[in-house]
């Protein structure tokens, strides 16, 4: 198999390729590989938004070479969180770094002028985007397609103007409907002048054992699609939650004022579905198709035609900028992740922002000659489109303030106790309980990825489970998915992916790994995460927690600030930190 | 006694949205989850499933042995999904 690491300069117009076995050997691909590249290229301190700032971007030993293997992550140090920035994406990506022959890309350097990266197998360059920088993300992948060969084999991926004007939580667009979504990959493609990157290729992967291979292959794809085990994500998908969590009073309302909403039914998965769905689309190499797409219509004018947007929607956007907006109808919703998806904006970001800025608006901590007359109000659509567009074109020090972020938008204005971010990240969907909380917060990349803390809140809505089991919990899915992001599978498989089919399937490329080795594995590439968070200066003892959560009853009731800092102590002695 | 039932995510194509429900006096949570249509998706022999949460006027409910009263709210969920 190609273990090479890309590497590309874009202060120097250069790039090469380097063979890197004993570091794939070590750290297996993905997240664990892109950490030690990430260790080693971002000097200590370095300024997120500087040329000296590395990207990283790396899939696994099984990408693309069994279901749902899809995913590519993503590694820089944010520029929202000053720490550890890592995201994943799925959509072609992971499949033309297979095909172009890279386990890894590495980015350094600034172009002096804007530029895009066509990527095909060994073949780099680096082109003029001069006439594609300023254009809205949609259509620069409409612009490259037509431009660039790779046709079925090939990647697009691109940053919209929130990204080109270094808003720290700006997304790439990854092909159609997918992103690198969180902690500002965006803002780092638009200080490295960089707009685009187009990869293709027509490697080979050569299989030791070909027949030990299909006979591990089909029984993972059997489960993947003849079981209930993914069922779920294909036929009403992640919004299913918005009913569920408001029935559990876990959903986000009005910046977690509530944590039910009374219109929770007109945002749900169950409407959408009945009354917007058009089409299910897949990443590349899944059989679920998992991705849900919402027909839009709206009028250009009034009495005149109609204008039909395709929207893709899950439940984080329909939590961060419809409940947490206090939206009350689908079609506001789908016109805000649209807005967003035009800006290259992070939505579940975009949303905690705004939420704090309605709140601050209300209680006349922020004014009508701060906000521009934009009326920041629960559920005044028109408004917050109005306010997204000025966080990315910053007319003023408090639309600038805005788009650094919640947690640096409140260290100005005020209005701390209800700005929703965990290790300065906008906080998730899930008013569940304290795991919820403490997994976000200790979590490498304050994500409720990182560890699901709100599946453990909800397995303690049924039975017991003191702080000390769901401590435990949290740290075995910390390093349990360090294994699974380094191979960069959906997270949505991982039901699929049980130990032993993960060792059969690695068996079946060639690669030995005991159980014992892969749990000693994910407790290493985790402690290295901390090693780069630390180095960066994030301090788990000094996180800050809003006050908010305390006061808002959850899933698990009402919660208790004491419990939540027993666990974070019980983290730290059980991690060996205390 | 009157029970109005309501249902969630993909759990409504098996039972309904929202179901008025008239049972006897007396009655148990189990009589009614056993009443249902597709009962077998909501209880793993007699305890409700570890992927399905049954409230009872809000409050989560375990114990299908629960009694029920006239006007009570009973609403079936489907777990929280997601990576
Ligand atoms: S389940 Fe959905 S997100 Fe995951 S790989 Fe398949 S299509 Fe992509």
């Amino acid at each position: 198999m190609l273990r090479r690491v890309l590497y590309i300069d874009l202060t120097r117009g250069e790039s090469w390729v380097e063979e890197k076995d004993d570091l794939f050997e070590e750290w297996l691909g993905g997240t664990g590989v892109a950490t030690q590249l990430l260790l080693k290229e971002a000097p200590a301190g370095v300024d997120p938004l500087s040329p000296d700032a590395p990207i990283i971007f790396s899939i696994g030993p099984l990408s693309t070479m069994f279901p749902a293997m899809t995913k590519t992550v993503a590694q820089f140090k944010s520029p929202l969180t000053g720490e550890l920035g890592e995201c994943y994406a799925g959509g072609r990506l992971a499949m033309a770094m297979r095909f172009a022959g890279h386990e890894s890309i590495v980015i350094k350097g600034r172009a002096e002028r804007p530029c895009y990266i066509s990527i095909e197998n060994d073949n780099v360059k680096i082109r003029e985007a001069t006439s594609i920088w300023g254009i809205g993300a949609g259509r620069v992948g409409v612009i490259l397609r037509d431009v660039e060969k790779g046709v079925g084999r090939r990647s697009i991926i691109r940053i919209g103007p929130a990204g080109e004007r270094m808003v720290r939580y700006a997304a790439v667009i990854v092909d159609t409907y997918r992103h690198f979504g969180r902690l500002g990959l965006g803002a780092v493609f638009g200080s490295k002048n960089l707009k685009a990157i187009v990869i293709s290729g027509t490697e080979d992967v050569s299989i030791p054992d070909s027949k030990r291979y299909r006979e591990v292959y089909n029984r993972i794809y059997r489960m993947v699609v003849q079981t209930d085990a993914m069922e779920k994500y294909h036929d009403l998908g992640t919004p299913i939650n918005v009913n569920v969590l408001n029935q559990l009073k876990g959903l986000p309302t009005r910046n977690f004022q509530s944590s039910s909403f009374a219109e929770a039914e007109n945002i749900s998965g169950e409407r959408l579905a009945e009354e917007y769905l058009f089409r299910r689309v897949s990443c590349a190499h899944c059989p679920i198709g998992c991705i849900h797409i919402a027909m839009l219509k709206t009028a250009f004018t009034p009495h005149h035609e109609f204008e039909v947007r395709r929207v893709s929607y899950d439940y984080e956007p329909i939590y961060s900028l419809g409940s947490n907006l206090g939206v009350t109808t689908a079609e506001g919703v789908l016109e805000l992740i649209d807005a967003c998806e035009r800006l290259g904006l992070d939505a579940m970001s975009t949303g905690v922002v705004l939420s704090w800025a309605t709140e601050a608006y209300e209680k006349d901590l922020i004014t009508p000659q701060e906000t521009l007359g934009v009326p920041l109000q629960w559920n005044n659509v028109k408004g917050y489109i109005k306010a997204m567009e000025n966080i990315v074109a910053a007319p003023n020090d408090f639309y600038a303030a805005l788009a650094r972020g919640v947690e640096f938008a409140a260290s100005r204005y005020g209005g701390t106790d209800f700005a929703m971010a965990l290790g300065g990240n906008e906080v998730s969907g899930y008013h569940t309980g304290p795991a919820s909380i403490v997994g976000q917060l200790v979590g490498v990349r304050h994500s409720h990825l990182d560890n699901a803390g709100y599946s453990i809140d909800q397995t303690a809505a049924k039975k017991q489970l003191d702080p000390s089991s769901m401590v435990d919990q949290i740290i075995r899915e910390d390093d349990s998915r360090s294994v699974f992001n380094s191979l960069v599978g959906c997270l949505f498989a991982r039901g699929v992916y049980t130990d032993e089919n993960i060792i059969d399937a690695l068996g079946s490329v060639g690669i030995t790994k005991s159980r014992e080795e892969l749990t000693e594995l994910g407790r290493k590439i985790f402690l290295e995460k901390y090693r780069f968070k630390s180095r960066e200066g994030f301090d788990l003892s000094k996180a800050r927690i809003p006050r908010r959560f305390f006061e808002t009853v959850s899933t698990l009731g009402r919660i208790d600030p004491e419990t939540v800092e027993k666990m974070i102590a019980l983290y730290k002695e059980r991690r060996g930190w205390a | 006694m009157q029970i109005l039932l309501r249902s969630f995510g993909n759990l409504r194509r098996i039972i309904g949205s929202e179901l008025h429900l008239e049972m006897c006096e007396g009655s148990l949570l189990r009589d009614l989850l056993l009443s249902l249509p597709g009962h077998e998706r909501l209880l793993d022999g007699l305890k409700i499933r570890d992927d399905v949460y049954v409230l009872v006027n809000g409050r989560s409910v375990t114990d299908i042995n629960t009694a029920l009263k006239d006007g009570d709210e009973i609403a079936i969920v489907p777990a929280i999904i997601g990576g």
